[in-house]
């Protein structure tokens, strides 16, 4: 039974609720690995995409039955975590962090040479690159995955997060600033095998 | 001399714009650089290769659990962009009234800026209060036309008095849901611009000023996006504190729902030119 994401739509727009838990099932992982990547913790990941299901729902109506699912849940939950970071945003002040003269990679713990061993090596990229991530500010997060794995433009960024296109491409230059030390070690490890 | 951090993120984007030439061509001539592209691909490519942020096992259960009891039924499309309940109608049909009110006003004005024979310029309608005038004559033609705008009016600023109270009443949480206001309003920017044209055709200034702010405050709101900003909650309830909008809609609603005698609208005299 609703075998495809086609079948599950049709009928959870008909008021199937079961039908609907199909496409949760299918796509709340997914949609969840989208929203930590902008919003940078689970919880607020949790909010973003239960705010997002529930907004298709109510919106199931609008969707192209031709399209392709994932692509607009995936949409709307973009939108979501956007909503939520700039809600935060006005609440939020400037971190010190912000100041671009300040990455250099002097304020950075040094970063120990990685293991040779490439096992060891593999699980230390994904604990370099979280705390990369974690060194920066929402905004800054935010606009980096908008522009990295999300591929929005500069002047995309800039509207969604209610940012001038300058103060946008320079959130996306600290952020890729911070990552380039915060990973440069093994950068220059993975050179060196 | 070599490309900075800001260049080399930017071209990698492919965001250098006209630059994207010379900084190809100095890619090309500089190993310095180029090695400095190679080391920003490697550090990017690291991100992408990251996996974080995938949910512990039986999260999908788990959300289920969160939302199952807060779904909506979805509307139908046609349900979405009709919406054909009674509200809507009564709306509908008051703007079909008001557009015929205006039809008719203004084709009698047309009549009467028109040159006439002498024998028909002395319509007991001139000079005489619309109390006064037989059935059947342009006064109480003036004098019904009046009553249904009224109706048309009161009914119009009732409604928008609704979506003003809720804007400036609305929660202003993140991502505040706007949907309803916004569907609401977009339904009143037709009508409130059929009496606005009415009253500048009636000469009555005043309303006229006030259905013009008026409009443009629902036109932001329809065209306000479905989930509001606590930011852009804010600008709208700053713009409704600035005018008093709603404070002199809300008056003016009152009165005419009163049928009070100090409304001072021609709408309300009867006068049509």
């Amino acid at each position: 039974m609703h075998d495809t994401d086609q079948a599950a739509v049709a009928a959870a727009r008909a008021g199937d609720a079961q039908a609907f838990r199909v496409l949760v099932d299918r796509h709340g992982r997914y949609l969840h690995r989208v929203a930590y990547r902008l919003t940078g913790n689970h919880s607020d990941a949790e909010d973003v995409v239960q705010d997002a299901f529930l907004k298709a729902y109510r919106q199931l109506g609008r969707f192209e039955a031709r399209a392709d699912i994932r692509t607009w849940l995936h949409k709307i939950a973009v939108n979501c975590a956007i909503d939520l970071i700039r809600a935060r945003r006005v609440r939020s002040t400037p971190s010190a962090v912000d100041d671009l003269d300040t990455i250099d990679g002097r304020d950075t713990p040094v970063a120990q040479p990685p293991a040779p061993d490439r096992q060891l090596l593999s699980s230390e990229i994904g604990e370099r690159v979280t705390a990369g991530l974690e060194r920066l500010t929402p905004l800054e997060r935010a606009a980096f995955m908008l522009r990295h794995p999300e591929g929005r433009s500069i002047d995309e960024i800039g509207a969604s997060l209610g940012l001038r296109t300058e103060a946008a491409k320079h959130s996306v230059f600290r952020a890729v600033k911070k990552m380039r030390v915060a990973l440069g070690p093994l950068v220059d490890a993975a050179a060196g095998e | 001399m070599h490309l900075t951090h800001d260049d080399l993120v930017l071209h990698y984007y492919g965001e250098s714009g006209p630059a994207a030439r010379r900084l190809d061509a100095h890619l090309a001539s500089c190993a310095a650089c180029r090695d400095a592209m190679g080391r920003l691909q490697r550090t990017l490519a690291l991100v992408d290769a990251n996996g974080e942020g995938e949910p512990a096992a039986g999260y999908e259960a788990t959300l289920w659990a969160r939302i199952q009891d807060r779904l909506d039924p979805p509307r139908p499309w046609w349900r979405q962009v009709v919406r054909l309940d009674g509200g809507r109608w009564a709306l509908a049909a008051g703007t079909a009234a008001i557009a015929g009110v205006a039809f008719s006003a203004g084709w009698q004005a047309r009549e009467i800026a028109a040159p006439v024979p002498a024998a028909t310029s002395t319509d007991a309608s001139q000079g005489a209060a619309p109390g006064d005038a037989p059935p059947g004559s342009a006064s109480a033609a003036g004098a019904s036309r009046a009553r249904v705008l009224e109706a048309a009016l009161r009914d119009h600023l009732t409604r928008a008095e609704t979506v003003l109270s809720e804007v400036a009443n609305g929660e202003a949480g993140g991502g505040t849901a706007f949907t309803a206001e916004r569907l609401r309003a977009s339904d009143l920017v037709a009508t409130n611009r059929l009496v606005r044209q009415t009253a500048a055709y009636t000469g009555d200034e005043p309303l006229g000023r006030l259905l013009d702010e008026l409009e443009r405050t629902l036109v932001d709101i329809a065209n306000a996006p479905d989930e509001l900003t606590p930011d852009e909650w804010r600008a709208l309830r700053a713009r409704l504190d600035t005018q008093g909008l709603l404070f002199r809609v809300r008056v003016l609603a009152d009165d005419l729902r009163a049928g009070r005698p100090d409304t001072t609208s021609p709408l309300k005299k009867g006068k049509t030119s």
